[in-house]
């Protein structure tokens, strides 16, 4: 009774081009819902909307258009690359095969730690609403307050955080009606957020009622230019995420137009969601120092929580639902990142092979998201500590590391595509102009950022012995990263020394 | 008796405790029947609704690849007089990927570990998925089974009140092609439990054992149960016809139950006159 045994792989095997569903099934409105949710308006805008008005003050919907535009152009040479190689290691993967392997090691790093302070800052984020909310709901104000005392917060957020990691390790997800329903509310409250300021503003009761002016569209008006690469750094932050309806899979079924017309929606619903937003809250707070100004450095932090109650009135507590469901969603999508980012080291060797663990039950890296958790919690608490700024001072770091690795991947499109660029108009601008263009804006915007954040008043005006914080940080980031490296150097040299290979195809 | 024989046992294997549980009495059924065994892979695809925040690559190739490893490891235990087919398919859950599988393979049963047993509640939602919507007879493997070579005993669970002549059939189906013993288990509750002689079943000789106790635990512990049984239970019937659902009886008996389970989907073939 004996016959050889046989395996058949239905899967697609390993480094499978498919991703499951394409976007054809999903559809247009399926597209443009993903698109949204993944960079969560409702947080998104929370957390960076003070930050970029305190850089750029009420040219705030200019920068947020402009910064656009490198986001844009990167994104377009990251779908040719995801083209080319659709690889776990992305960023990873195209620096390493690029550039070789130091350089890719450095770029995953910086979107590695990217992903780690993200974490950590939705986490904050959500612990302030959450305090918000219940202060709201049962009408004790003191509750609030509950978010300004450091071990209250420091213990909430390590629980969200332990609780987003259990639920990213077991594999749970949030079923396209959630999606839906998430997205909707967050529209829904954002739009009337925008409207309840905008009628304050015209009924004289507005905190600081400010004239529209087309001059706050006007990018050129910006102070200088430190102010405008710190307005585009964190507005490359707050459009982060958007671009995964470019690089879900693009075989549709029948059309050829759908993921294409599903990115423009995508971008056309979000930039001017963005803009409808900021121009509301520009109306209602003016960019003054006072209460509810947006120059107002104690509320800069997350305006939302600031402003909801004065502009929305009783209905603020919709805004807080909005903003801790945004965030709830996203911490459980936002664990998946560095996890699978380590995953995908620790399978090529640039990480120790522990990473690469997968959990047999659920299938899920399962090291690499406990690891994750534990530095973005200890992240977390060091900064609380030593910051009352913490979330401010993330977001600025995050932006810069945005611009670093986004940059180094940009121009790793440039490189990888150089002698294929010239075969066509079209290849021309998407594999070589476009991210040539958006790389080197990107790299430049980082090392402004990086230069004037030395400066001790920059951004939130934490500093540790004259020096900015968010510069301190950026170093610190790249100091480990490098340390880290040369660690893996010296325990794990195959990957540095070996060239690198991964599955290519040939693009069009 | 087409509907009675067991000639495709499929597993559903992961590489975890559970499924080497699995594993393990699905090789004893195959052996015992000589039928070919399937050992199913699911491999979980993303959600698309469900996108990583910020965006990263994907790691399914990754996944595949170990998926090959815990395949090999399958392999590795199965004794070579086993005819074996291993199938790695990606699916949007594994309950699904599994029920699509026994479908596509014509499967007569498909073995999954329930990590249930010795009080313990089932904590896997692909299994309860499984025990609520499978087309075909879903035989659970208690935590850390391991073979017995053999199927030696088939009971079949047969209500006092309503002598499910389904499960009846089925057993004795079974325990023919299996080589095993055939009996049969009455559960009752409460004080009142008679131990009267339930009635014979048809033709057979088998042994029919009535298992009381204060609570349904009480009743599963006085039963000495076999070391290499199986205990056949029909479904619910909220299950939809052809399919099994696990009824409230069935869950607490098999929370308690130290023996495989097979869960029966509802009316097999109970309008057809019995061919035997």
């Amino acid at each position: 009774m004996s016959e050889s045994p046989t395996t058949s792989v239905d899967a697609t095997g390993q480094h499978a081009h498919s991703k499951g569903l394409s976007i054809g099934s999903i559809g247009v409105l399926g597209a443009v819902v993903i698109g949204v949710s993944t960079i969560a308006p409702a947080y998104t805008l929370s957390g960076a909307l003070g930050p970029t008005a305190s850089a750029v003050g009420d040219h705030l919907p200019a920068v947020l258009i402009v910064g656009f535009i490198p986001m844009l152009l990167v994104a377009l040479g990251y779908r040719q690359l995801n083209r080319a190689m659709p690889d776990a290691g992305t960023t990873f993967t195209w620096a390493s095969k690029a550039f070789g392997p130091w350089i890719g090691w450095m770029g995953s790093w910086g979107l590695l730690a990217a992903t780690i302070l993200v974490l950590s800052n939705l986490a904050g984020i959500a612990v302030d609403f959450f305090y918000l909310a219940i202060s709201q709901l049962t009408g004790v104000e003191s509750i609030a307050e509950l978010t300004r005392n450091v071990p209250v917060n420091v213990i909430t957020c390590v629980i969200f955080m332990a609780i987003a990691a259990y639920v990213s390790y077991r594999g749970m997800e949030a079923t396209k009606t959630v999606q839906y329903v998430l997205v909707s509310f967050q529209l829904v409250v954002l739009l009337w957020f925008s409207i309840a300021a905008f009628r304050h503003a015209s009924i004289g009761s507005a905190f600081d009622a400010t004239a529209f002016t087309w001059e706050w569209f006007n990018p050129f008006g910006i102070e200088s230019f430190s102010a405008f690469a710190a307005g585009i750094a964190l507005s490359v932050f707050i459009y982060w995420g958007w671009d995964v309806v470019l690089t879900m899979n693009e075989e549709s079924r029948g059309t050829t137009t759908t993921p294409g017309r599903a990115a423009i929606l995508t971008i056309l619903v979000v930039v001017s969601l963005y803009t409808v937003v900021t121009l509301g809250a520009l109306s209602f707070s003016g960019v003054s120092e006072g209460e509810f100004g947006l120059g107002n450095p104690d509320i800069q932090e997350n305006v939302f929580a600031a402003l909801a109650g004065p502009v929305m009135g009783p209905m603020a507590i919709l805004m807080s639902l909005a903003v801790l469901s945004s965030s709830a969603a996203s911490l459980q999508s936002t664990m998946i990142s560095p996890a699978r980012t380590m995953l995908a080291m620790g399978h090529y060797g640039a990480l120790n092979r522990k990473y690469a663990q997968v959990s047999p039950r659920y299938q899920t890296p399962a090291y690499a998201t406990v690891v994750a958790v534990v530095i973005a919690s200890a992240f977390y608490v060091v900064m609380r500590i030593i910051s009352e700024n913490v979330l401010w001072d993330t977001i600025t770091t995050l932006g810069m590391m945005v611009c670093f690795y986004y940059g180094i991947t940009a121009l790793a499109c440039v490189w990888y595509f150089r002698k294929e660029a010239t075969a066509s108009a079209g290849a021309f601008f998407n594999k070589f102009l476009a991210p040539l263009v958006g790389g080197i804006l990107l790299l430049i915007f980082f090392c402004q950022t990086i230069w004037d954040s030395m400066d001790p008043d920059y951004g939130s005006g934490s500093q540790i012995g004259g020096i900015g914080l968010v510069f301190i940080l950026g170093m610190l980031v790249f100091i480990l990263g490098l340390a880290a490296m040369f660690w893996q150097y010296r325990k794990r040299p195959e990957f540095f020394r070996s060239r690198f290979e991964t599955t290519e195809f040939i693009t069009d | 008796m087409a509907e009675h024989s067991l000639n495709r046992v499929a597993v559903g294997f992961g590489g975890d405790e559970r499924s080497h549980d699995a594993l393990a009495l699905a090789i004893a059924l195959a052996r015992s029947a000589g039928a070919t065994l399937d050992v199913i892979l699911v491999l979980k695809e993303d959600d698309p609704f469900n996108q990583a925040y910020p965006p990263v690559g994907n790691v399914q190739g990754i996944i595949a690849e170990q998926a090959q490893q815990w395949i090999r490891e399958a392999q590795a235990v199965i004794p070579a007089e086993v005819t074996h087919h291993s199938h790695v398919r990606p699916a949007r859950s594994v309950a699904e990927g599994l029920v699509d599988a026994v479908k596509e393979l014509g499967s007569d049963v498909l073995v999954t570990g329930s990590g249930i047993g010795f009080g313990r509640i089932m904590t896997h939602p692909a299994v309860t998925a499984l025990l609520h919507s499978a087309p075909v007879p879903v035989a659970l493997a208690p935590a850390g089974y391991r073979a017995t070579t053999r199927i030696t005993d088939v009971m079949g669970a047969v209500s006092a009140a309503h002598p499910q002549h389904q499960v009846a059939e089925t057993s004795e189906g079974w325990a023919a092609q299996l080589g095993a013993a055939l009996s049969f288990v009455t559960f009752q509750e409460g004080d009142a439990a008679s131990a009267g002689n339930p009635e014979s079943r048809g033709t057979t000789t088998a042994k029919h054992l009535v298992a009381s106790g204060k609570t349904l635990r009480h009743a599963v512990d006085t039963v000495d149960w076999p070391q290499g049984a199986i205990l056949l239970i029909g479904s619910s019937p909220l299950a939809r016809r052809r399919h099994i659902f696990l009824g409230m009886t069935a869950a607490r008996v098999l929370s308690h139950l130290p023996i495989p389970m097979v869960l029966l989907p509802r009316d097999l073939d109970s309008s057809a006159p019995d061919a035997r």
